[in-house]
């Protein structure tokens, strides 16, 4: 069974599309969405492990940083994070898989549809680590 | 007389930013309170200029929830410029989007929202009474919220394409027909979830009466009601007329067509507020103040027309009256819409006219022109533009459901203010039941502030023991 990798951003904001990008390339078993909901928590439950994507200043342009991350409720209740997600996820479904979370180095949060060409470069690496860690996604 | 000030910022829990400011006297009474709506989104001012075939997309942005509705409205407003009747499954298709999206808002404002006040205690831990407590100590509730909300959502998203801000709701009808292998798909996922709204429903009319004080007192205000109405005075939620009852349930003005709206309602504005504040237009602004919504909706119609919500229409009707006017019971009244929203999905997705292939008609600029009015989750929508001959927008003017109860909310403030705050030994439960009072009416305040040019502001300067010194008035 294949991860469930969720890339998460705003496709109108530049690089924070790269999320997106990187789920659609994906295809079948990717979701891609503007950003993280908690009826995502059912299929989490479901996966074997779960890798979000998400565009990141902190993270160098044109670099990837991947992070294991666990349960843990935020405070912050405007916005889900993929903590609180597997924290629900575990809560009412009863399980929160493995996660990782990738970073993708982003160079620009403007207004704009596209990626940068650093933001590109960083997708395409964290396109071939998903593929590293979990096999025979299909590129589109 | 020293003025102590209390101040609620934000109100928590709801869409969009406000604040409540209540006014204490020296004996720690409340003697004023008002809702004040602190953003503005402008839209009426920036369509301006713009092709009215995009006000649909434009206007759909006001709202992240509730965008079909302005879809819908806005849509409706064009079809009027264009002058043209849309196809029979375009109207079919349009209603069924709109269903999903009631049962998706219901379930957010009732679950995400309010149930934390109504399950946890409106006293409870204010670090806990949040959809996280909600989560820990009732999950099973937690995940029905979380399962109808989906179910709504992804509807939207199957009949429509995206979940957020779809492009398929288009002037003269929708983009594309209904294929039949989404049609039953979401047919398919209808049985659970009207299981969970049923369920839902039932779990509430067993709490309901443990909140006799905040039922006596949560807006328990008189009022006039609006909503839409078909020709023999059922609920419509996409389309029909405008009809009004008083607190009495008596009719006070039926079968307004969408385009004389403005017979029946004019608008003022408030001070500190960016919300304007509708009006009946012919009993002026004080004794014309009515409310809009699922506890509106229910008021002014004479049924729902579909077997479940009838019963519960029914049932809801015959436990409180002709005219229920607590405005704790907007919460009641939302979750038999939710299970309505569902019938009406059952029954559309059953007619075979849902899958014809003709869903869009095409035609430029034949009226200078238009309104368009839909029922969106929180109440009446209203879109009404005007153009030039070549289609560009000159003016536009937004009606928006939470504006309409801006008047009544800012009197359930007050009412639940003097009722549960006692200045004297202030406790955070007792704040916490006036911004319930304002979560009852789920308001969106996003949605509703677009009052062009200036605001009415009443900047007051006030001296260290709360005396006035000063204030202005623009």
């Amino acid at each position: 069974m294949n991860p469930l990798v969720i890339g998460y951003g705003n496709t109108l904001r530049g690089d924070d599309g790269a999320g997106p990008f990187v789920a659609t390339q994906l295809g079948a078993g990717a979701i891609a969405c503007y950003q993280l909901t908690p009826e995502l928590a059912e299929p989490i439950s479901q996966a074997r492990q779960v890798i979000f994507v998400d565009a990141h200043a902190g993270v160098p342009a044109g670099q990837i940083a991947i992070h294991p991350i666990q349960p843990r409720v935020s405070a912050a209740l405007h916005r889900f994070d993929p903590e609180t997600l597997l924290a629900w996820s575990e809560r009412l479904y009863g399980r929160a898989p493995d996660a990782l979370l990738i970073g993708i180095g982003a160079a620009s949060f403007g207004l704009g549809e596209g990626l940068s060409p650093a933001a590109r470069r960083a997708a395409r690496k964290a396109l071939r680590a998903i593929r590293k860690l979990s096999g025979p996604f299909v590129l589109l | 007389m020293i003025v102590k000030t209390l101040k609620i910022d934000p109100v928590t829990r709801i869409e969009g930013h406000a604040r409540v400011t209540i006014q204490l006297d020296d004996a720690g009474h409340v003697s004023d309170a008002q809702l004040h709506v602190t953003q503005v989104r402008g839209f009426e001012k920036f369509t301006e200029g713009r092709p009215f075939y995009e006000m649909p997309s434009i206007t759909a942005r006001i709202c992240g929830i509730c965008p079909v509705s302005h879809l819908l409205a806005s849509a409706k407003a064009c079809d009027a410029i264009m002058a043209v009747q849309i196809p029979e499954t375009a109207a079919l298709l349009r209603e069924l989007l709109h269903c999903a999206q009631f049962v998706q808002s219901h379930a957010l404002s009732f679950f995400h929202l309010s149930a934390p006040d109504l399950l946890l205690g409106m006293d409870s831990d204010p670090a806990r009474r949040n959809v996280l407590g909600l989560v820990e100590q009732h999950p099973e509730r937690a995940r029905d919220g979380i399962a109808l909300r989906k179910f709504g959502q992804q509807a939207i998203e199957w009949l429509a394409g995206e979940r957020i801000h779809p492009s398929w709701t288009v002037p003269g009808g929708v983009n594309a027909p209904l294929s039949a292998e989404v049609r039953d798909r979401i047919r398919a996922e209808l049985p659970a979830a009207k299981t969970i709204a049923r369920r839902t429903l039932a779990f509430f009319k067993g709490i309901v009466d443990q909140f006799a004080e905040e039922i006596a007192n949560f807006g328990n205000i008189s009022t006039l009601y609006a909503g839409l109405v078909d020709a023999t005075g059922g609920l419509q939620l996409y389309d029909g007329k405008l009809r009004f009852r008083d607190a009495q349930g008596n009719l006070v003005a039926d079968q307004i067509r969408p385009r004389d709206y403005a017979q029946s309602i004019a608008e003022t504005t408030l001070p500190n507020s960016y919300l304007k504040a509708p009006y009946y237009r012919p009993l002026g602004v004080s004794a014309g103040v009515y409310r809009v919504g699922p506890l509106a909706r229910l008021n002014v119609a004479d049924r729902c027309g579909t077997p479940e919500a009838d019963a519960e229409f029914a049932e809801f009707h015959q436990r409180y009256g002709p005219a229920v006017e607590s405005a704790f019971h907007y919460h009641y009244a939302r979750l038999i819409e939710a299970l309505y929203a569902l019938e009406r999905m059952e029954i559309l997705l059953a007619d075979p006219a849902i899958l014809d292939k003709h869903v869009r008609a095409h035609a430029g600029v034949n009226a200078l022109e238009g309104v368009g009015i839909a029922e969106a989750p929180r109440g009446v929508l209203i879109h009404h533009y005007k153009v030039d001959e070549q289609g560009a927008i000159r003016w536009a003017n937004l009606i928006v459901a939470t504006g309409h109860n801006n008047l009544a909310m800012n009197r359930s403030v007050r009412q639940a203010s003097e009722h549960f705050i006692d200045g004297n030994r202030l406790q955070e439960g007792m704040l916490n039941r006036v911004s319930a009072v304002v979560r009852a009416y789920d308001p969106c305040l996003s949605c509703s502030t677009h009052a062009a040019g200036l605001p009415d502001i009443h900047i007051r300067l006030l001296a260290p023991g709360g005396a006035l010194l000063d204030e202005l008035r623009q």
